[in-house]
C-alpha cells in the first residue's frame, strides 16, 4: 500500500485529469488530430503516475529508475503537443516534427544508457521522497529542444488564435493556448526541486490538471478540435465536482504544509476544521457548479429545460393542429366556391330582371340558402378550428349517449328507428363531457341519416381491463369499402347537406381522449362505429 | 334544329346558376348526377354541350367525360371545377374536354364558351 504525500497526490489527480480527457478523445474521437490529442494525453498520464510511484517508494535505487522512466515518457510531451499544434494551426513542420521524434528517441537512449549524463542522481526531499537532481551542467543541451518546442508550439497557437479567419477555431486556439501555458508552466515546475531549488514544493504539478479542465470546457462548450461528444449531463456534473472537489483538498494539503512549516499545528484539529469547511461549502459549491454547467453546456437548468420541452411538445401539437386546419381550410376555400358562384351569378341578373317576380322570389331562396350554407361550413370549422380546453372528469359514457338521444328522440320515431341499447358496464372514463357530446352526436346522426326508411340503432358498452367501449351499430345503407377509408377526411360527404367535418371532429375528439375510432361496414346491412376510451381507474389517472 | 345543353352538377346553386346565364338563349336540360347525364344521353340525341361539373359525389365528372366522349364523340364537353389545377386540366384535355371553366365563373365567360362549341 502507497502511502501518498500531498505531491504524490497532486500528481496522481494531475494523471487521472489527464486520462479522462484522453478517453473522451478515444471514445468520440473522428480523425488524427483526436487520436494524437488522446497520445499526448495518455503521455501525461504516463508521466505523473510513474512520479507518483517514483516520490512514494522509500528505495533510493528504484525512485531514481521511476524517475527516469517518468522523464522518457515525459520528453514526448513537447513533441506530440507540437505535433498536435501544426496539424490543428496547419503548419508546414514536417522536418521539425520528424526531427523531434527523434530526438524523443535519442533522449530515451542516452537516458537508458548514459544516466549519468542527464542526471545526477537523488535526494531525499522534503522529508518525505527521493528526487531526482539534474545534472545542472548538461540540463540546457540536453533539455534545449523540450523547452524550444514548448515553447514554439505555443507560439503559433497564439498567432493561430489571432489571425484565423475562423471565430469558432479562435475561440479553440485560445483554450489550446491558456490550457497549454497553464499545463507547461505546472509540469515544468517540477524541474525546480531537479535543478536546486529544493525548498520548491512543487505543488503546482497540478497546473497540468488545470489544463485538463480548461481542456474539458472547451471540449463541451466550444467543441474543441470538433471533437462532438454526446454526454449525459449527469457525468459532466460529477467530474466537474469530482476534480473540483480534488483540486479543493490539494489545496488544503498545500495549506497544511504551510501551516506546518510555519506555525506549527495539530493535524489532527486541523484536518477537523479543514472537513468541516469542505462539508459546509460542498453542497453551495455543488449547486453553483451545476447551475453553472447547466447554463454553459445546455443552455439552461433542468427545470427550465423541462419546461422549454413542454413548450416545444406544445408547439408541435399545435403545429399538427395548425395541419389538419390548413387541410380544412383549403379544403374549405374550395367548398365556398360554389355558394359564391351561385350568389355572384344571381347577383348579377338582379338588375336586369327586378321586375321579374319570380326570379326575385327564386333569388331571395337561393341567396338564403348559399349564405346559409357558408355559415354552416364556418361555424364547423371554427368548432373545430378552436375547440374550447376539455375539463375533464371521471364520467359514464352512457349518460352522455342518453343525453343526446333525448335529442334525437323525435328524429328517430318520424323515421320509425328502434333504439337497443345494452349498457352492462357501469365503469368510468376520464373525459370532457361536452367535447364527448359532440363526438357522439355526429356519429349518431350520421347513423340516423343513413337509415332510409325504417331501421335500427343498436347501442351497446362493454370494457377490458384498461380500456371502455362503445359500439355504435346502424341498419343503414352501408359505406362502401373505398369510401370506408375517406369518411375521416374532411370534406367528404355523401349527404346532400352535409359538410363532411362531422366525422373529422369526432375523430379529433375521440384522439383527444387518448382513444381510438374503428368502423366497419357492409353495403345494405349497415354500418359499426366502436369507440374505445381508456378507462378512468381511481389514482392511476390522477 | 336548334341544339340542347345539358348541365350536370350535383350543386343545386350551379345548376340555378346556369340556368339563369343559358335559359333566355339555349334549350337546357338539368341532371345532378353523372350517370342521370349518362342515362339521358342514351335517349336525348339533340344535344350538343355538356357542361359537365368534375367534383360530384358519387361519379367523377373525368370519368363521366370519358364515358361520353366515348359513346357520344360528337358532344362537346365544357368541365366546370372549383380546382384550378393543370393536372385536371390537361387530363381533361387528353380526354377530350372541349373547355374548362373555373368557379367562381361569369356571365359571359360561359355564354362566350358555350356559343364557341355549339355547332
Amino acid at each position: 500500500m502507497l502511502k501518498l504525500n500531498p505531491f504524490a497526490l497532486a500528481a496522481l489527480f494531475t494523471s487521472f485529469s489527464c486520462l479522462w480527457i484522453a478517453g473522451i478523445f478515444l471514445i468520440y474521437g473522428k480523425n488524427t488530430l483526436h487520436r494524437l490529442w488522446a497520445i499526448f494525453n495518455l503521455t501525461a498520464a504516463g508521466w505523473a503516475i510513474l512520479i507518483v510511484f517514483a516520490v512514494s517508494t522509500k528505495n533510493p535505487d528504484r525512485a531514481l529508475n521511476l524517475w527516469i522512466f517518468a522523464h522518457m515518457i515525459g520528453i514526448y510531451v513537447p513533441i506530440v503537443f507540437f505535433h498536435c499544434a501544426s496539424i490543428f494551426c496547419n503548419l508546414k513542420a514536417k522536418k521539425l516534427i520528424i526531427a523531434a521524434y527523434i530526438y524523443g528517441i535519442l533522449h530515451n537512449i542516452v537516458s537508458l544508457f548514459y544516466v549519468t549524463i542527464l542526471y545526477q542522481g537523488v535526494t531525499y526531499l522534503f522529508d518525505s521522497m527521493y528526487y531526482i537532481q539534474f545534472n545542472k551542467a548538461n540540463f540546457i543541451p540536453s533539455m534545449s529542444l523540450w523547452i524550444y518546442l514548448a515553447f514554439y508550439a505555443n507560439y503559433k497557437i497564439f498567432i493561430f488564435s489571432k489571425n484565423s479567419p475562423n471565430k469558432e477555431l479562435r475561440k479553440q486556439a485560445q483554450f489550446f493556448l491558456i490550457g497549454g501555458i497553464i499545463g507547461y508552466l505546472g509540469g515544468s515546475s517540477t524541474f525546480l526541486p531537479m535543478l536546486g531549488f529544493s525548498s520548491f514544493y512543487p505543488l503546482t504539478i497540478v497546473g497540468v490538471a488545470f489544463y485538463c479542465l480548461s481542456n474539458t470546457y472547451a471540449i463541451f462548450k466550444h467543441s474543441f478540435f470538433e471533437l462532438v461528444v454526446i454526454y449525459k449531463q449527469s457525468i459532466v456534473y460529477s467530474i466537474l465536482i469530482a476534480m473540483v472537489f480534488l483540486f479543493y483538498v490539494v489545496a488544503v494539503l498545500v495549506l497544511e504544509r504551510f501551516l506546518q512549516d510555519f506555525i506549527g499545528y495539530n493535524s489532527l484539529s486541523m484536518s477537523i476544521v479543514v472537513s468541516f469547511i469542505i462539508g459546509l461549502l460542498f453542497v453551495p459549491f455543488k449547486n453553483w457548479i451545476q447551475n453553472y454547467v447547466d447554463n454553459a453546456f445546455l443552455k439552461g437548468t433542468p427545470y427550465q429545460i423541462s419546461e422549454e420541452n413542454t413548450l416545444l411538445r406544445q408547439e408541435l401539437t399545435s403545429a399538427d393542429k395548425l395541419r389538419s386546419i390548413a387541410i380544412l381550410a383549403s379544403s374549405l376555400a374550395h367548398e365556398i366556391k360554389n355558394p359564391i358562384t351561385t350568389i355572384n351569378t344571381f347577383a348579377d341578373f338582379l338588375p336586369s330582371k327586378q321586375n321579374d317576380s319570380a326570379f326575385l322570389n327564386k333569388c331571395r331562396q337561393t341567396l338564403l340558402h348559399e349564405t346559409n350554407r357558408i355559415q354552416q361550413l364556418l361555424t364547423q370549422l371554427l368548432s373545430f378550428a378552436k375547440p374550447s380546453p376539455p375539463v375533464f372528469q371521471a364520467i359514464r359514457p352512457q349518460e352522455i349517449i342518453e343525453e343526446i338521444l333525448l335529442l334525437l328522440e323525435h328524429r328517430c320515431d318520424k323515421q320509425h328507428i328502434k333504439i337497443i341499447k345494452t349498457y352492462p358496464t357501469q365503469e368510468l372514463i376520464l373525459a370532457d363531457p361536452n367535447q364527448l357530446k359532440q363526438a357522439f352526436l355526429n356519429i349518431l346522426l350520421n347513423a340516423i341519416e343513413s337509415i332510409p326508411q325504417e331501421g335500427r340503432l343498436i347501442i351497446t358498452t362493454s370494457s377490458n381491463a384498461t380500456s371502455y367501449f362503445i359500439s355504435i351499430q346502424d341498419s343503414g345503407i352501408g359505406i362502401k369499402s373505398d369510401e370506408l377509408k375517406k369518411i375521416f377526411d374532411p370534406f367528404f360527404t355523401n349527404k346532400e347537406n352535409g359538410t363532411g367535418l362531422g366525422l373529422v371532429i369526432s375523430q379529433e375528439i375521440i384522439h383527444h381522449h387518448n382513444g381510438k375510432i374503428n368502423v366497419k361496414s357492409t353495403p345494405n346491412v349497415g354500418t359499426e362505429f366502436i369507440i374505445s376510451i381508456p378507462k378512468y381507474i381511481k389514482g392511476a389517472n390522477d | 334544329m336548334s341544339q340542347k345543353i345539358l348541365i350536370v352538377d350535383d350543386e343545386e346553386g350551379i345548376r340555378e346558376s346556369l340556368k339563369l346565364i343559358l335559359s333566355d338563349h339555349y334549350e337546357l336540360i338539368l341532371t345532378d348526377s353523372g350517370e342521370g347525364a349518362l342515362e339521358l344521353l342514351k335517349h336525348a340525341n339533340d344535344v350538343g354541350v355538356v357542361l359537365l361539373d368534375i367534383k360530384m359525389r358519387k361519379v367523377h365528372g373525368l370519368d363521366v367525360l370519358k364515358e361520353i366522349k366515348t359513346k357520344h364523340p360528337k358532344i362537346n364537353v365544357i368541365m366546370v371545377t372549383g380546382y384550378k389545377s393543370v393536372e385536371t386540366a390537361s387530363e381533361a384535355a387528353r380526354l377530350g374536354a372541349s373547355g374548362y371553366i373555373v368557379k367562381p365563373f361569369k356571365s359571359e365567360e360561359i355564354l362566350t364558351i358555350v356559343e364557341k362549341n355549339i355547332t
